[in-house]
C-alpha cells in the first residue's frame, strides 16, 4: 500500500530530477556541447509530447468504450509522418528560411505578415488549449487520488485543487526557469528539451511495463487476454471503420502539426532539417509501442477489475489490485511526465504566440514605445512570456476547478483537436495555392470557429437539464433546422463528425471563395511565393520589391531595442562582414534591411517585425511589378524546362527540314548539271556545223559562188539557232530568279488570244492545219503583260500546229470564265502525250513530242518559260486530260478584280 | 537519376497507400474478431499495416539519405556568399 506520502514524495523527488536534467543540459548548451539534445533520437522524442495524460490513461479508457477507435489518434500522425516528405518537409524548410516563431507566425507570415491573422490564431489556440490544460491537471489529481486512495486518506476537494494548484506553479516556474531563456524563438530550449525527451522515455516504458504485466501477470499471454468474454464486446466489430474512424483518423493527421506544441516541437525547435528523416519511421513506432498494450490493458482490466471501475484508471487500478504498488507508482510517474511534457512545451508555444502577436502590436500602439533605451522590446518580450505562461496555466487552473465536477472534460481532448483543425485550410492552401489571400484565410477561420464552437463546443456544456440542454436538444428558438448537433438537418451522425464536417466545410469554401473573389495585396503575394515554392526559389532575393532605404542608426537603435546591446552589435559586425567591409556598420540597403528584419521576425514574428522595420524605414511601397517578376521568375524555372523541351523538338524539327532541304539541293544541283550538259549538247550541234562549215569555206578556194552562198546561209541560220538558244536560256533563267520583272497590268486576255491566232494561221495554212475558233468568251481581264500573254498562246499554237501528225490536222480554241478565273485551252487532234509525260514536258530540254513526232525541233524550252511565265501572272499552265486523242493544253489566270480598269496594254 | 526520383515518388505515395489501407472500405475486409493465432484479425491488420508503414518509412529514409549526400538542410542561414 503506498501512502500519499511516498507518492507525494516520489513526485516531489521526480519534478527535481526534472529540473537537475533541464539545468545540466542547459548548462552544456551553453558551454557549447549541445551533445544529444542535438540528436535525431531527442528530437523524435520530444514530437512525442504529443502523448499526454490523454494518452496515457485515457487511451485504455477509449479502448475499454470504443474498442479499436483510440487507435485513430495515432494512426493519423503515423500516415503524416510517413509522409513526411509531402507537408512535414516543406514546413521545416519555411520555418527555418524564414524564421517562424510559432503556427499563428506561420500563417500571419504567409498571408502578408498580417497581424490580425496572428491574433485570431493566437486566440483559436488559447481557447483550445486551455482547457486541455484542465484536463491534464485533473489527470494528474486523479490519478494522486487513485494511487493514494489506498493509504486511507479521504479525498476531498480541496486536497484535488490543491494538488492541482501547486502542480500548476511548479509547472509554471519550470517552464518560467527553463523555457524563457532566449527570446529568439528559434533557439533551442536545450534544458526543456532534454526534460521533455526524458519524460518521454519514461511514460513509454512505463505503459509498457503496466502492458507486459497485465499480459503475463493478469492474463497468460495475448491469445488467453483476446480470448476473454470482453473482447467481443470491446471489438465491436460492425462500426469499428465506420465514419467516425475516418473522422478521427483525418482529425488526428491534422493536429499533429497544427497542435501549437506539435508546431512548436516539430517546426521551430528544428535545429536540423535531417532529423525529421529520422523521426519519419521512429516516431510513427514510438506511437505504434505506446499503442501495443491499451488494447491488453482495456481488456484485462474489464476482465479482471469490478465492474463500474473507471477504464480511464486501468493502468493504475490493475496493477494496484494485484498489489502491484511499485508498478503503480511508476505509472503514476509515467502518467505525470505525460502530463507536465505537455503543458511545459504548450506553454511555451502560447506564451510566443501571446507575446508576439497580442503583446507586441498592442504596445507597438502605445505611444511610448516609440523611442526608448536599448533592450527595452527584449525585456517587454521576456516579462510578457513569463506573465502570460503564468496566466495561461492559471487559466487552465480555473477551468479545471469550475468543470471539475462536470463530465465535459472528457471530450476535451477532440474538442481541442477540432479547434485547431480549423488552420489545417489556410495552412494548406497557404503552402499549395499561391492564390490564397489573408482576407480568405481570416473569413474561413473565423466562420469555421464559430461553426466548431456552435456545433461541438457549446453542445459540451450542457448538461442533462437546463436551458442550454434545451437548446442543443431543439435548436435556438425551437428552430429545428439550426439544432447545433444536428446543422441544416444533418441528423444521426456522431456529433464530432457532424462538427468536423461543418466547420471545415464552411472553412474550406469560404477561404477559397473569399481568395478567389479578389486579388491579394503586393506583400502576400510576394510571401505567397516565396512560401509556396521555397524549395526551388532562393533565399533573400525579394528585396528586389522591397525597395526601402533607411538609416543605419535608426536601424541600430531597432535591432538593440528588440535583441539588446551585446546581441545587436553582433549581428551588425557579421552583416558588415558579410558585406565585405572589415570596421564600420554595415550599408542599409535594401537587401540589408530584409534580412534585419527576417531577424528581428525570429524574436518578435514576422508581422510585428515588419511594422517596426517600417517604422524607420522609407521607401515601403513595394512595386508590384518586381513582385510579379519573382513570382513569374519562380514560374520560369519550372517553364525552363518546358521550353527546353520545346526547343528539342523544334531542333528536331529544323534537323529534318534541313535534311530535305539538302535533298532537295542535291537534285537541284544534279539538274543543274544536266542542264549545263544539255545547253553545252544544245549549243555544240549549230556550232559544230558552223565550224564544220566554215573550214569548207576556209580550205577550198575555188568554191562555186552559189555553193559558197548556201554554206553561209547555213551558218547564218546556224547561228540565229544558237542565238535564239541563249535568248531563251537567258529569258528562262531571268524568269526563274524573278529578275525579270513583268509589268502587270489589266488587259483583255482575249485580245492577246486573237493576236496570236492571227499570227499563227499563216503558218497554220502552209502546213495545211486547220486552225478552229470554239467557244469564247467575249472579254476576260487578267492582270497581266499582254506580250508574254501572247507569246505563251504563240508558243501552245505553234507547238500543236508543228507537231501534229493527223491527216486531218486541227487545233481548236476555246476559252470559259469559271469562278473567277479565265481559262484558255488549246487543242489539237496530234499524237497526243503520253500520261507520264504529263509534267516533264514542261521541264527544260524536254520534247514531248520526241516519242512520237517525226522530227525534233527547236531547244525544248519553250514550255518551260511558258510556263514560268503563266507561273510569274500567278496562274497556271496544264496539260489536262480530255479523252479524245491529242493534247489539250490550259492556261488559267485569275480575273482582276471588277474595279481594274483595262489599261492601254491590251 | 531514375532511382532517386522512384525513391520521393515512393514517399509520396506511401502515406496515400496508408490511408488508402487504413480509412478506405478497404479496412472493413478485415473487420473480423475471428481469431489467428489466437490474435483477432482487425487488431492484427490495424497494428500489422501500422507496423508495414512504419519499416516502409525506415527504408525509404535509408534510401533517401543514402541518395541524398546533397544535405536536406537549409546552410545555417545566416550564411550567405563569404
Amino acid at each position: 500500500m503506498l501512502s500519499t506520502n511516498v507518492v507525494l514524495v516520489t513526485s516531489l523527488v521526480y519534478v527535481a530530477l526534472l529540473f537537475l536534467i533541464a539545468f545540466v543540459s542547459d548548462a552544456r548548451a551553453r558551454r557549447g556541447r549541445a551533445g544529444f539534445t542535438a540528436s535525431p533520437i531527442v528530437y523524435t522524442l520530444s514530437i512525442s509530447v504529443y502523448c499526454t495524460s490523454w494518452t496515457f490513461y485515457g487511451a485504455v479508457g477509449s479502448a475499454a468504450r470504443n474498442g479499436l477507435e483510440f487507435a485513430t489518434i495515432y494512426l493519423g500522425p503515423t500516415l503524416v509522418f510517413v509522409g513526411w516528405w509531402f507537408l512535414l518537409r516543406k514546413l521545416v524548410r519555411i520555418g527555418r528560411v524564414h524564421r517562424i516563431t510559432s503556427i499563428a507566425d506561420l500563417i500571419s507570415s504567409r498571408y502578408g505578415k498580417s497581424t490580425t491573422l496572428g491574433v485570431l490564431v493566437t486566440i483559436i489556440a488559447l481557447v483550445s488549449t486551455t482547457p486541455y490544460f484542465a484536463l491534464q491537471l485533473k489527470a494528474v489529481t486523479t490519478s494522486f487520488e487513485v494511487v493514494s486512495r489506498a493509504a486511507g486518506v479521504t479525498s476531498s476537494v480541496d486536497f484535488d485543487t490543491d494538488t492541482a494548484f501547486w502542480v500548476a506553479a511548479a509547472m509554471a516556474l519550470f517552464t518560467i526557469l527553463f523555457g524563457t531563456r532566449n527570446i529568439d524563438a528559434n533557439e533551442r530550449n536545450h534544458g526543456v528539451v532534454a526534460a521533455i525527451a526524458f519524460e518521454a522515455l519514461v511514460k513509454l516504458i512505463a505503459l509498457i511495463a503496466v502492458g507486459l504485466f497485465v499480459v503475463f501477470g493478469v492474463g497468460d499471454g495475448l491469445p488467453d487476454l483476446f480470448s476473454r468474454a470482453t473482447t467481443q464486446e470491446v471489438l465491436k466489430v460492425e462500426d469499428t471503420f465506420g465514419p467516425r474512424w475516418i473522422a478521427l483518423t483525418v482529425l488526428s493527421a491534422c493536429a499533429i502539426f497544427c497542435l501549437p506544441r506539435q508546431f512548436q516541437i516539430t517546426v521551430v525547435e528544428n535545429s536540423d532539417e535531417r532529423h525529421l528523416r529520422t523521426a519519419s519511421w521512429m516516431f510513427p513506432l514510438y506511437l505504434f509501442l505506446i499503442s501495443l498494450f491499451i488494447l491488453p490493458i482495456a481488456i484485462g482490466g474489464l476482465a479482471a477489475l469490478p465492474a463500474g471501475s473507471n477504464p480511464d484508471m486501468f493502468v493504475l487500478t490493475l496493477p494496484m489490485a494485484h498489489g502491484q504498488d511499485g508498478l503503480a507508482l511508476f505509472a503514476f510517474i509515467g502518467g505525470f511526465s505525460s502530463a507536465t511534457s505537455m503543458v511545459i512545451v504548450a506553454t511555451i508555444a502560447l506564451s510566443i504566440m501571446v507575446s508576439n502577436h497580442i503583446v507586441m502590436p498592442i504596445s507597438l500602439r502605445l505611444p511610448r514605445a516609440r523611442r526608448s533605451e536599448g533592450g527595452d522590446v527584449k525585456k517587454l518580450l521576456l516579462v510578457s512570456r513569463r506573465i502570460s505562461i503564468a496566466v495561461t496555466l492559471l487559466l487552465g487552473y480555473l477551468y479545471f476547478r469550475l468543470s471539475s465536477k462536470s463530465e465535459a472534460l472528457a471530450s476535451i481532448g477532440l474538442i481541442a483537436f477540432s479547434g485547431v483543425a480549423q488552420f489545417v485550410p489556410s495552412i494548406l492552401g497557404g503552402l499549395y495555392w499561391r492564390q490564397a489571400t489573408a482576407r480568405g484565410a481570416i473569413v474561413g477561420m473565423t466562420a469555421g470557429s464559430a461553426v466548431w464552437a456552435y456545433t461541438l463546443v457549446v453542445p459540451s456544456f450542457a448538461g442533462s437539464t437546463g436551458a442550454l440542454a434545451d437548446f442543443v436538444a431543439n435548436g435556438p428558438w425551437g428552430i429545428v433546422l439550426l439544432r447545433p448537433q444536428a446543422l441544416f438537418g444533418l441528423d444521426g451522425y456522431d456529433p464530432l463528425v457532424h462538427s468536423l464536417f461543418w466547420s471545415l466545410t464552411v472553412n474550406t469554401a469560404l477561404f477559397i471563395l473569399v481568395s478567389l473573389s479578389r486579388d491579394a495585396r503586393p506583400l502576400e503575394r510576394l510571401q505567397g511565393a516565396l512560401f509556396v515554392d521555397v524549395f526551388r526559389y532562393p533565399v533573400g532575393n525579394e528585396s528586389r520589391a522591397l525597395p526601402r532605404s533607411a538609416r543605419i542608426d535608426d536601424l541600430y537603435v531597432l535591432a538593440r531595442r528588440i535583441m539588446g546591446e551585446a546581441e545587436a552589435r553582433r549581428l551588425f559586425d557579421d552583416f558588415a562582414r558579410q558585406q565585405g567591409m572589415s570596421a564600420g556598420p554595415p550599408r542599409p540597403d535594401a537587401d540589408f534591411i530584409v534580412r534585419l528584419e527576417r531577424e528581428l521576425a525570429g524574436s518578435i514574428g514576422a508581422a510585428t517585425a515588419h511594422a517596426m522595420v517600417s517604422q524607420v524605414a522609407t521607401g515601403e511601397t513595394i512595386s508590384l511589378d518586381e513582385v510579379i517578376k519573382i513570382v513569374d521568375e519562380t514560374q520560369q524555372v519550372i517553364e525552363h524546362s518546358h521550353q527546353l523541351e520545346q526547343k528539342s523538338k523544334e531542333l528536331q524539327i529544323t534537323a529534318a527540314q534541313l535534311r530535305e532541304a539538302n535533298e532537295r539541293l542535291k537534285q537541284l544541283d544534279a539538274q543543274k548539271n544536266d542542264f549545263l550538259s544539255q545547253v553545252s549538247h544544245e549549243v555544240r550541234t549549230p556550232m559544230t556545223s558552223i565550224r564544220s562549215f566554215a573550214e569548207i569555206l576556209l580550205e577550198t578556194p575555188d568554191l562555186k559562188s552559189e555553193q559558197a552562198r548556201r554554206f553561209l546561209t547555213i551558218v547564218q541560220e546556224e547561228s540565229l539557232r544558237l542565238t535564239r538558244l541563249l535568248d531563251e536560256i537567258l529569258d528562262l533563267s531571268h524568269l526563274e530568279s524573278g529578275q525579270l520583272k513583268i509589268e502587270m497590268v489589266p488587259i483583255d486576255a482575249e485580245t492577246a488570244l486573237d493576236r496570236a491566232l492571227e499570227t499563227c494561221r499563216g503558218m497554220a495554212n502552209r502546213v495545211k492545219v486547220d486552225l478552229l475558233d470554239g467557244k469564247r468568251e467575249s472579254t476576260a481581264i487578267v492582270n497581266a503583260d499582254s506580250d508574254r500573254l501572247r507569246q505563251v498562246f504563240i508558243n501552245l499554237l505553234t507547238n500543236a500546229i508543228k507537231y501534229n501528225t493527223n491527216d486531218r490536222p486541227t487545233v481548236s480554241v476555246r476559252t470559259r470564265i469559271e469562278n473567277g478565273r479565265y481559262n484558255a485551252f488549246i487543242e489539237d487532234n496530234g499524237p497526243g502525250i503520253d500520261a507520264q509525260d504529263t509534267e516533264t514536258i514542261f521541264s527544260k530540254f524536254s520534247r514531248g513530242w520526241e516519242r512520237t513526232a517525226r522530227r525534233a525541233g527547236g531547244a525544248g524550252l519553250g514550255l518551260a518559260i511558258s510556263r514560268q511565265i503563266i507561273r510569274n501572272l500567278n496562274g497556271e499552265l496544264e496539260l489536262v486530260q480530255t479523252g479524245d486523242g491529242g493534247a489539250c493544253f490550259r492556261v488559267s489566270l485569275p480575273l482582276a478584280s471588277p474595279a481594274a480598269r483595262v489599261g492601254p496594254g491590251t | 537519376m531514375p532511382n532517386r526520383q522512384r525513391t520521393r515518388d515512393a514517399a509520396l505515395v506511401l502515406p496515400i497507400l496508408g490511408a488508402f489501407l487504413l480509412i478506405s472500405p478497404a479496412a472493413s475486409v478485415f473487420n473480423s474478431t475471428s481469431t489467428v493465432l489466437g490474435l483477432p484479425v482487425v487488431v492484427l491488420y490495424v497494428f500489422g499495416v501500422w507496423l508495414g508503414l512504419i519499416l516502409a518509412a525506415l527504408g525509404l529514409a535509408r534510401r533517401l539519405a543514402a541518395d541524398d549526400d546533397r544535405p536536406l538542410v537549409a546552410e545555417p542561414l545566416d550564411e550567405t556568399d563569404d
